[in-house]
């Protein structure tokens, strides 16, 4: 999709009709708006969004900024309509192209406005209008259905936060409170949700398939199935609350970070909030560190038990010892002399042994005979690996109490570690500032909550686990019994797939949202060093729980010693990642993008950002954001420039093409 | 009766009725390694049969439930070990060439050692059953104690 024309009427500060020209070359991707503070910059950027979304974009801005439409309704259109007792017509049209189609979606809204007995101006809608046209070849415009299906095409709802946004949003994205907006937006521009749509069809088609092998059965195979509807369906609501409580956990977590953070940006905390964070971190690896010793130690358990078959093995080896020292083990001799014999072809009391002979063959059928007899080898084998056993068994309990012991110290130093923490928690609790006590306060009680949550989940995993067994149980019965009712079992069978296909989905979806988080890391690293060249020196992580990490060269946490403008590359790159692993390619919109830059990072990041989009177009600030250095980079990548003007006696936008 | 000593190819079973004890001890992904002491149930059965050993626990199976294949067996570490178990019980070398007989004897000691198993984990004390079995090694001594 490309921005063709945005037209305007009455629309916030822009009075009477505006025509603003939006269409870009592949050499100049870029439209630039400039304007100062209050003078319509933001009001532009919602009108590219309202005539997108219409309303849904206008419950969005309600929820988020408290603003409603009627807010945007020109104010001397309002006083004209007053004076003249009439309505006012306000509208957004933005006309586009997409897949080599010519489309525009029309936002249109009559109001009335009248005053109340207090002398307020009310506002009434009285007439509202959203329509979506084609162009056609012959150049008809034809009326098609403003739909989600289309607007999903274009630019699902779910994912336009990603592709139209203003420079707080980017800011805010980098803290660490901000992981389950990332998590979510990984989610949604990789179609995750598609795949739990088919789970879910996979589900209800599983759940039919169950009814008519119910309805199909009669006698003990009806109750079995019964037994089994029950089961089945209690298990899955069993998951949908592991589900829930995982995302009650996951938010929670998220909100202690944040606390954590606010606790870090007061003074009087900082120290103790950061040594903290590194004691936490301490704990981490120390618990990681003692899995693998534990991982290893499991391996150890099997081979250093053999130990309790000692007296067994002396027995044998004792019994072993004694054969062979009688000579039964191995028994070569005979077979050895027979051989030899039947070579010089003569035996030991002369007789001639020529081949063909009874004597021959006699003696040939002995060698035979005493070929395919037990010769010992194979316990002369074993006696050598039974000796050689003891060792191994000694190498793996000796290795096994060493990691024993290690365990034991890591306990220690966990118990130590612990008691740092606590101390830390209790300094920062009494301290006099009421801001740091009450939120120390608040993070202790959350992270009670938070071990109550776990303790939770752990109880309903366990549930789960137990319900899985019995439906095993139960579906082993019913297969079986099924094989006398055969209409069932087939009913049976087909439920199974649909069950098999629901699981392997499942696994599928959390293959694939695996493997976007570290798609989106690889890709935001690299575009956090094509952002700021200081760059370089930090590691950039998207950690399991979807937060965002930077990591120093000594591998120390350096989130919060990003400068303002390194934080705001930091989510500039996050975003930019997020739409090139989404594979969509629509305008990016920024409002505002380098509020928060530092000058020395405004060269990188502008000549970076025309490189990520086939259109881009962005609402700048003159002096702050359009300077010498940005204006010199975008002059030659934009196919137009806006200046906006505001008048102060008229409180009217006037907008005018500067190149 | 054969030659040689191998017990590849071959289903190495348990009864039934301890197959949950099995389960119980053996690794899940979702679980922590401190509770879920062993890798594989060819290790439990390992550990099962030396304690049925050791105790003198030979148990026939009554209903029994193939598990997993004789090719899990370590050669030469575990398949001598397993050889002196079988023969111990009847103190006669020529059980040692029926493969199949090698396997019976085994699958009776742990079928009575895994009990025993599971009532020293049930009864020692301290926390995650990895570090129960690693107590109840230390508390019988056998870091001591060498191959006679």
């Amino acid at each position: 999709m490309k921005f063709e024309r945005l037209e305007l009427e009455n629309f916030a500060s822009y009075y009477g009709k505006h025509k603003i020209d939006l269409t870009c070359t592949e050499e100049k991707p870029v439209v630039v708006f400039i304007g100062g503070t209050g003078y319509g910059k933001t009001s532009l950027f919602d009108a590219i969004n309202w005539a997108l979304y219409g309303s849904r974009y206008e419950e969005q801005m309600v929820k988020n900024r408290q603003k409603n439409i009627f807010d945007y309704v020109n104010e001397k259109a309002i006083h004209e309509a007053k004076e003249n007792n009439s309505y006012v017509l306000t509208s957004a049209t933005l006309y586009f192209e997409h897949d080599s189609f010519h489309y525009y979606i029309l936002q249109e809204m009559s109001t009335k406005i009248t005053i109340n007995g207090n002398g307020n101006l009310q506002y009434k809608c009285t007439d509202r209008m959203t329509a979506l046209y084609k162009i056609t070849s012959k150049g008809n415009h034809e009326q098609i259905n403003y739909n989600e299906i289309f607007l999903d095409e274009l630019l699902p709802t779910n994912v336009k936060d990603y592709f139209l946004f203003d420079g707080d949003r980017i800011y805010q994205l980098s803290n660490p409170a901000s992981s389950k907006e990332v998590r979510d937006a990984i989610y949604r521009v990789v179609d995750l949700e598609i795949l739990e749509k088919s789970i879910k069809h996979y589900r209800e088609v599983e759940k039919e398939f169950r009814k008519m092998a119910k309805q199909a059965s009669t006698d003990d195979l009806k109750r079995i199935c019964e037994r089994h509807e029950s089961v089945v369906e209690n298990l899955l609501k069993q998951k949908e609350k592991a589900k829930e409580l995982d995302n009650e956990l996951f938010s929670l977590k998220n909100q202690i970070l944040g606390k954590e953070k606010l606790l870090q940006e007061m003074p009087e905390a900082k120290e103790l909030q950061i040594k903290k964070n590194e004691m936490r971190r301490e704990l981490i690896e120390l618990d990681e560190r003692d899995k693998g010793n534990a991982l290893k130690m499991r391996k150890l358990i099997a081979p250093a038990a053999l130990e309790y078959a000692s007296d067994a093995c002396g027995e044998l080896l004792q019994e072993l010892e004694k054969q062979r020292e009688k000579g039964t083990i191995p028994q070569k001799v005979s077979i050895k002399l027979l051989v030899e014999l039947l070579e010089i072809q003569e035996c030991l009391c002369g007789t001639k042994l020529t081949t063909g002979t009874v004597a021959y063959n006699n003696i040939s059928e002995k060698l035979t005979r005493e070929r395919n007899k037990n010769t010992g080898e194979e316990l002369l084998s074993l006696l050598y690996k039974l000796t050689g056993t003891s060792k191994e068994i000694t190498r793996a309990k000796i290795e096994m109490y060493e990691r024993a012991a290690q365990h034991d110290r890591n306990m220690d130093e966990r118990r130590e570690i612990d008691m740092i923490l606590k101390q830390i928690d209790q300094s920062l609790e009494k301290m006099p500032n009421v801001d740091v006590a009450r939120t120390q306060q608040e993070i202790r009680n959350m992270s009670e909550e938070k071990e109550s949550l776990i303790r939770r989940i752990e109880r309903q995993k366990i549930e789960i686990e137990r319900e899985q067994e019995e439906i095993k149980k139960i579906e082993n019965e019913r297969e079986e019994l099924g094989q006398q009712q055969k209409k069932a079992l087939k009913l049976q069978r087909r439920e199974n797939l649909a069950r098999e296909a629901a699981n392997e989905l499942e696994k599928l979806y959390e293959s694939f949202a695996e493997e976007s988080r570290k798609s989106i890391e690889d890709l935001t690293k690299k575009e956090f060093q094509n952002f700021v060249k200081s760059g370089s020196g930090y590691d950039v992580r998207l950690n399991k729980d979807y937060a965002l990490e930077v990591v120093d060269s000594n591998g120390n946490p350096a989130l919060s010693r990003l400068s303002m403008g390194q934080s705001q590359c930091l989510s500039l790159s996050f975003i930019t990642s997020i739409a090139k692993v989404s594979e969509k390619n629509p305008p990016l919109v920024i409002d505002m993008p380098f509020g928060r830059l530092d000058r020395d990072v405004h060269k990188q990041v502008s000549g970076r950002l025309t490189e990520l989009a086939s259109q881009l177009i962005l609402f700048l600030i003159p002096e702050i954001e359009w300077n010498e250095v940005t204006a010199k980079i975008l002059q030659n990548k934009s196919s137009y420039i806006y200046k906006l003007s505001f008048d102060e006696r008229t409180r009217e936008t006037a907008v005018e093409r500067v190149c | 009766m054969t030659n040689k000593i191998d017990l590849r190819g071959l289903r190495i079973s348990i009864d039934e009725r301890v197959h949950a004890i099995y389960e119980d001890l053996v690794s899940r992904s979702s679980e922590s390694v401190e509770d879920r002491p062993f890798l594989t149930m060819k290790d439990v059965f390992i550990v099962a049969t030396c304690l049925g050993s050791k105790y003198g626990q030979y148990k026939e199976l009554e209903r029994s439930r193939q598990v997993f294949n004789g090719d899990l067996f370590d050669p030469d570490l575990e398949v001598p070990i397993l050889c002196a178990i079988a023969y111990n019980k009847n103190k006669n070398l020529d059980d040692l060439y029926d493969n199949e007989k090698i396997i019976r004897h085994c699958q009776n000691y742990a079928n009575g050692g895994v009990y025993v198993l599971q009532e020293k984990i049930e009864s020692a004390s301290g926390l995650g059953k990895l570090y129960r079995i690693i107590d109840i090694f230390r508390s019988d001594n056998i870091a001591k104690e060498t191959n006679k």
